[in-house]
């Protein structure tokens, strides 16, 4: 079999537009002067920050090396001047991401799937057989030629053929990519090995179903923890109606957080699944007709990030601003004494050596007291630049919620304004068929976008730490946009009833019920507070939904149970102790319940109070004080129905005096907490650190 | 099922598949270019084979191997010269087959039978399959095959030893400047681990034969090609400065002629090489006992390379505080040579 000797050296070659761009390689169409071939050329700049020259050497030869049809090869590689070109077979239809992107972005259809996947799979085998471990099976790396052959793409992890958006950030990057990356990568316990692209290839199908992987939406971090505590993500069975039992069972039998349980790519060929799987026509019919050029393509997504990092800049610096003064205001707050004052500002220097960013810290310190959250309310409505407008209003709030969240000082503030950007553009192309037309069905979309965003929120908590105190935060984060959006609220208030119809076992007592009071502003409060818990309750059913698919997963396949039973790693076992949380919460919100009625004759009034911002942040705070009690007291019933068996009115009315005496202590208690936190982020820190270092050697 | 079809047909024994191995590879030299069609076939055959102690070697990825059987494999292939043949074999084998040899050889060169690492000592026995292996990076379809298996020898200092001391040894300095950057980066690997895996052996290389070799590397070092430059001038702190190599260091840090070449590259186009030149050009101006020589031109291109030293900068990195503390050291010492 002899092999076509392509030249060397760059001037055999012309070059044409550039397709693909990386953190340190750019990508164009060229022209193979001698053969007058098209082909794709990468060029990879040795001067760049991050370039490894061990890393591109292995990449280089492993393309060389591969020889099967559904894994991209290099024809040749050289240098040129401080440039290393490698010239590539072009792949005309690009990468999956960017079809996904361009036109498909609720993802494909199940047989598409089947046919990309199984190609996909074909190469996975091949490179397991030879000993190579792709690392980053993803979308972004799945490529398609004029004639609708995959192939997998990209060996290092350091550089990259097509655009992958998350690539384009190094600060996002770890072994792979966050959200496609096995658990045993991230905890680096016992090493890992090809299973590690199975649970990728699951995540992937995931994305080419959905339009975009699981947890996609959230900061590198939050993905990590989420990917270790949760359980593994999958199709759901309601929303994913339209995709097959088959496939549904495929994904879940890759994302098995036990590699050893999962199959080898050569065992998840013979999946049911796959039968299915057309030949590479129905790719160029389904995929590839009708679409711009690649280049075009690459042009029409470039202008899009330019219009996002220009909108990005300004908020940047109020972001800045905003944590400085949050930041000086934790300070001021503080009401320790000396030595207290002085661990604090040890452990905050520390924090912030850590992360390397004084913002983490500003937000922190903003989570010490309710008093300083207190101060900031007044002083950012006051702010001159601040506008009535709603939009703005919203923004804020949505801000100052996040500032609240532990989760916020775990994740980079700048990235997090990133995400939060990319979720706004979501959001706008999502209300544009709305204006376009007013069918009924662009108003269910709309809807649906909600329920999505709400189910992320269930996740969300989920995810979160057993310490109540994440709890009352998330609580306060929903509140605002239920306050701001009549129409969010009517939605909340439909998906609170369905969860009441279902059966569950939870035990009952006697709700105290704040009694009503005369016609002022006092007679909104009770409102406010049962819509939150309202809120709360939802949230919970939904963080419920996946343990009942657990279940029918454990029935459907057996290889689900055993992973959940050995569990070996602590962070798995807190994960259990999350659910047991979950449950008697769920306990805890039942004494509210009668307090919902009243939720109606609030959305009458949002509107009135909407114009009046300075009132409505006083409110806010009353609310989120009034609502800090009432957890409390939620909490000590919980742990007196846990010992007595039995809710006695009496006790919870004392329980609700001594309760409010003993707020203070409980502020200590949660500060403690906090310390706690930071200290275990740290070691996360240093974690991924000895994980990049491992990486780097290997 | 056709798998296991052929499996009915395959020999079972270990001498059985050491044979048909050596049997359809002697084979391959009854056939000429003529007879293409009687050629593929015979590379088929030694295909099945290659497959078949792939299999008895490393398993099929459900069970494990047989060690027994391993042993005994081990054995008849040293016994009936079966290396010999593999490597000889190398440039005509179908692509398939040369990856599967590939990854036998790592598995037969470090299995041991009792005591002894039978295909090494066949080796040591057969040292020019050494220099077979390391001529075939002139091969451009073979070369990062041979790389590896050149690379597995090497993990055994006796045939370490035995490729530094060797006439083809020369042949690196030529190969790590092949224009195909996938080979000449594979050739550098190899070099690299030549140099770097046993520090003793090295080091007696090194002592004994230290004007011919950094003649020799001073070209890579001034090579019109970017990586060659800058793998070499990296390569080079890397074994200089390991302690069983500090006299060849400090013989080093005499030479003007050396000193020349760390300054040329401090003036590189290229941050990356003007920082990886700066961390020998250190050990230069660090020296206690400067000889006259060295002092002369350091102090004839003060000015300059105070401004050159000023300038430098790694950019972002966690070792900036180090770096920057050499410099200023290194600066000062400069300084005090006008004095």
């Amino acid at each position: 079999m002899e092999k076509k000797k392509y030249p060397i050296g760059e001037e055999h070659y012309l070059l044409y537009e550039e397709i693909g761009q990386g953190v340190s390689a750019s990508v164009h169409r060229a022209l193979c002067l001698p053969f007058n071939e098209v082909v794709a050329i990468k060029i990879l700049d040795f001067e760049r920050d991050n370039c490894d020259l061990n890393n591109v050497s292995r990449e280089a030869q492993t393309m060389i090396l591969v020889d099967h049809p559904n894994v991209l090869k290099s024809h040749c590689s050289f240098v040129s001047d401080h440039n290393l070109w490698v010239v590539m077979p072009f792949m005309s239809g690009g990468s999956c991401l960017h079809i996904l992107k361009a036109a498909h972005p609720d993802g494909f259809e199940e047989v598409v799937i089947a046919t990309v996947l199984k190609e996909v799979l074909k190469g996975l085998e091949y490179l397991h057989h030879h000993g190579h471990i792709h690392r980053d099976v993803k979308a972004g790396n799945i490529l398609i030629d004029s004639r609708g052959a995959v192939k997998l793409g990209d060996f290092g992890v350091s550089a990259c053929l097509f655009d992958s958006g998350d690539r384009q950030r190094t600060r996002n990057t770890f072994v792979g990519t966050p959200c496609w990356m096995a658990p045993e990568v991230m905890e680096q316990l016992h090493g890992y090995n090809f299973k590690a692209d199975i649970w990728s290839f699951g995540i992937t199908a995931l994305e080419l179903a959905h339009g975009h992987a699981p947890f996609s939406k959230f900061p590198p971090m939050k993905v990590l923890l989420m990917t270790l505590q949760n359980a593994p993500p999958g199709l759901d069975y309601e929303r994913d109606r339209k995709f097959s039992k088959s496939f549904k069972q495929m994904i879940a039998s890759c994302l098995v957080k036990d590699p050893s349980k999962r199959p080898s790519a050569s065992k998840l060929l013979k999946h049911s699944f796959f039968k299915q799987a057309r030949s590479s026509d129905t790719i160029v019919k389904k995929l590839l007709e009708g679409l711009p050029a690649l280049g075009d393509r690459m042009e029409a997504l470039k202008r899009k990030e330019e219009d996002m990092l220009a909108q990005k800049k300004m908020p940047d610096g109020k972001m800045e601003e905003l944590s400085q003064n949050e930041y000086k205001r934790g300070i001021s707050g503080w009401n320790f004494n000396l030595d207290d004052m002085k661990a604090q500002a040890s452990l905050i220097h520390d924090f912030d050596d850590a992360m390397s960013d004084i913002n983490h810290a500003g937000s922190s310190s903003s989570l010490s007291t309710l008093d300083s959250l207190d101060k900031q309310l007044p002083s950012a409505i006051h702010k001159p630049s601040r506008s009535a407008d709603m939009e703005e209003n919203d923004e804020m709030r949505r801000q100052l919620a996040s500032a609240l969240l532990v989760d916020s000082a775990v994740n980079d503030a700048k990235t997090r304004f990133e995400k939060s950007d990319d979720d706004s553009s979501i959001a706008s192309s999502s209300h544009e068929p709305q204006t376009s037309s007013s069918c009924p069905d662009d108003h269910v979309n709309n809807h649906l976008g909600e329920k999505s965003d709400m189910e992320n929120g269930g996740r969300s908590v989920e995810g979160m730490a057993t310490h109540y105190y994440h709890r009352r935060g998330c609580s306060s984060s929903i509140l605002p946009e239920a306050t701001l959006l009549p129409i969010r609220a009517e939605s909340n208030t439909n998906d609170s009833e369905k969860p009441q119809n279902l059966p569950h076992n939870v035990s009952s007592c006697n709700a105290t019920s704040v009694p009503q009071t005369g016609e002022d502003v006092l007679t909104e409060l009770p409102s406010r507070v049962s819509k939150s818990s309202a809120n709360s309750d939802d949230t919970d059913e939904k963080s419920k939904v996946p343990v009942v698919q657990q279940r029918g997963r454990f029935k459907v396949t057996s290889e689900n149970v055993d992973p959940e039973k050995v569990a070996p790693s602590p962070l798995l076992q807190k994960s259990h102790s999350m659910q047991v949380f979950s449950q008697h919460n769920t306990a805890s919100i039942h004494p509210t319940l009668p307090l919902l009625p009243a939720s109606d004759a609030t959305s009458s009034n949002l509107s009135g109070y909407s114009l009046f911002p300075v009132l409505h942040s006083v409110l806010q705070t009353n609310i989120l004080q009034r609502e800090g009690i009432l957890s409390l007291m939620k909490q000590i019933t919980v742990g007196d129905s846990s010992a007595d068996g039995t809710c006695n009115p009496a006790q919870v009315a004392a329980t609700e005096k001594s309760l409010l005496e003993a707020a203070h202590e409980r502020e200590k208690e949660l500060l403690h907490e906090i310390t706690d936190l930071q200290w275990r982020l740290i070691c996360t820190q240093e974690e991924l650190q000895k994980l990049k270092t491992e990486n780097a050697q290997v | 099922m056709s798998f296991s079809f052929f499996k009915a047909l395959r020999p079972k024994t270990p001498q059985e598949v050491a044979k048909s191995i050596k049997e359809s590879l002697m084979a391959l030299d009854t056939k000429t270019v003529v007879e293409v069609k009687a050629l593929e076939k015979a590379l088929e055959e030694v295909e099945k084979n290659f497959v078949t102690m792939r299999t008895m070697l490393s398993g099929d990825g459900e069970s494990e191997p047989n060690l027994d059987q391993v042993s005994q494999l081990v054995e008849e292939i040293c016994k009936e010269d079966v290396l010999t043949l593999l490597i000889h074999k190398l440039p005509i084998l179908g692509w398939e087959a040369r990856k599967d040899l590939v990854h036998c050889w790592s598995i037969l060169l470090k299995h041991k039978v009792e005591t002894n690492y039978y295909c090494v000592e066949y080796i040591e026995q057969h040292i020019e399959l050494l220099d077979f292996l390391v001529v075939c990076y002139d091969n451009k379809d073979i070369a990062l095959s041979c790389g590896i298996m050149l690379r597995e020898c090497i993990k055994f200092p006796s045939l370490a030893r035995y490729i530094l001391e060797s006439a083809s040894f020369v042949l690196f300095f030529k190969f790590v400047e092949l224009p195909n950057f996938d080979v000449a980066s594979d050739a550098f690997s190899t070099f690299k681990d030549l140099l770097t895996k046993h520090v003793n052996v090295v080091s007696e290389f090194l002592t004994a034969h230290y004007d011919e070799f950094f003649d020799l590397y001073e070209k890579l070092l001034t090579s019109p090609n970017y990586v060659t430059r800058r793998q070499s001038l990296k390569l080079l702190s890397e074994f200089l400065l390991e302690s069983p190599n500090s006299q060849i260091m400090k013989q080093y840090i005499l030479e003007v002629r050396y000193l020349k070449v760390m300054m040329t590259l401090l003036r590189d186009s290229s941050k990356n090489i003007q920082l990886s030149a700066f961390h020998i050009f250190k050990v230069f101006v660090a020296n206690p006992n400067k000889p006259r020589e060295v002092k002369i031109i350091l102090s004839k291109n003060q000015e300059k390379l105070l401004d050159l030293l000023h300038n430098l900068s790694p950019g972002k990195g966690s070792e900036d505080e180090q770096f920057e503390e050499e410099k200023e050291f290194i600066i000062k010492e400069i300084e005090r040579l006008s004095i």
